[in-house]
């Protein structure tokens, strides 16, 4: 149970940041910008200005962050991503207009190879756009989700569910993880 | 105007209206809230993604496209996040349809570490407390 390795230190509850955040403001500045759809000195400045404000008063507890961006691995994230939503838009419509067919759902259990609060909301956010998976319950305390999957007909797509969330985290990893993690994967796939 | 990329946003509008249809279709036809989320987060999705594309087409200018991107990153960021929180809490009161869950290993560990979720017989659902008020 507590042989996983932990990248990130989610056990205690970390103190939440209490001052400027920089990079969040200049984040929401473009965002701002983005919105507004013109580059002009005002809209930076208040779209700035709003991401100090939105900073001080909600308060994220920090990132723990070891790892590095792999933009490769990012770039196949993103296409299996889209891959992923095309199937699984296709799979859920087509049972939205299934007649006759009484669904059975299950709810599985997936232990995930690591602890970190990053990579927990990564592959939940990638398992939601698979067909046919949402995750209801997380623990970031274990590393571990509850899926829900939907229309499961035999223990092989049980099985699947499981193995496809492993291979979201794996992505997860591969495309922001740190060297050591990178290695701990593959060592795992030889 | 270029009517190729008029036909090209037009088809790209289409297929996403229809996806959104069909996740409207099925967000009345699904048996109970957690499966209403899977249609109200992917097609759904996608069917934007689309529309938003067909815009990109046919409005033919630089000057949405920010916004059209942040619609689009904001829409696959936020989405997954929605079905998480909704299909959480419905989990939690009992608004789904337990008989068509086999296996869930999330009931059993709550009820190995000894939590208990009021379902089954002694259910409580929207209905029950409808009529009792």
């Amino acid at each position: 149970m507590n042989t996983k390795p932990r990248s990130g230190d989610a056990g205690a509850t970390q103190p939440r940041l209490r001052r400027l955040q920089w990079r969040l403001a200049v984040i929401m500045a473009i965002v701002w910008v983005l919105l507004w759809g013109d580059l002009s000195l005002a809209n930076v400045a208040s779209g700035f200005a709003l991401g100090l404000l939105i900073g001080l008063v909600f308060p994220l507890p920090p990132i723990d962050y070891h790892g590095r961006f792999r933009p490769v691995a990012h770039a196949r994230m993103i296409a299996g991503l889209l891959f992923d939503l095309v199937h699984s838009s296709v799979v859920v419509a087509a049972l939205a207009f299934r007649f006759g067919h009484t669904m059975t759902n299950a709810v599985v259990r997936v232990d995930l190879r690591t602890r970190s609060d990053l990579y927990l909301t990564l592959t939940s956010e990638l398992i939601c756009l698979t067909p046919g998976s949402l995750v209801i319950e997380a623990r970031r305390k274990e590393g571990r989700v509850y899926v829900h999957q939907m229309d499961v007909r035999s223990p092989a797509d049980i099985d699947r569910a499981r193995a496809k969330v492993l291979q979201a985290e794996e992505q997860a990893i591969r495309s922001f993880g740190s060297d050591d993690e990178v290695a701990e994967l593959n060592r795992e796939s030889r | 105007m270029n009517p190729v990329l008029d036909i090209i946003g037009a088809l790209f509008l289409l297929f996403g209206a229809m996806l959104c249809f069909a996740a409207s279709v099925g967000l009345v036809r699904f048996p109970d809230v957690i499966t209403r989320m899977h249609a109200a987060t992917k097609p759904q999705t996608l069917g934007l993604l689309l529309v938003v594309i067909g815009l990109a087409f046919s409005l033919q200018s630089v000057r949405p496209l920010g916004m059209l991107v942040l619609v689009a990153v904001l829409q696959l960021l936020t989405a997954p996040v929605a079905g998480h929180m909704v299909g959480r809490t419905a989990y939690r009161t009992g608004h789904l349809d337990s008989d068509r869950l086999t296996p869930d290993e999330l009931a059993e560990d709550l009820a190995a570490a000894g939590f208990h979720l009021d379902r089954g017989d002694g259910a409580e659902g929207i209905e029950d407390r409808e009529a009792r008020e």
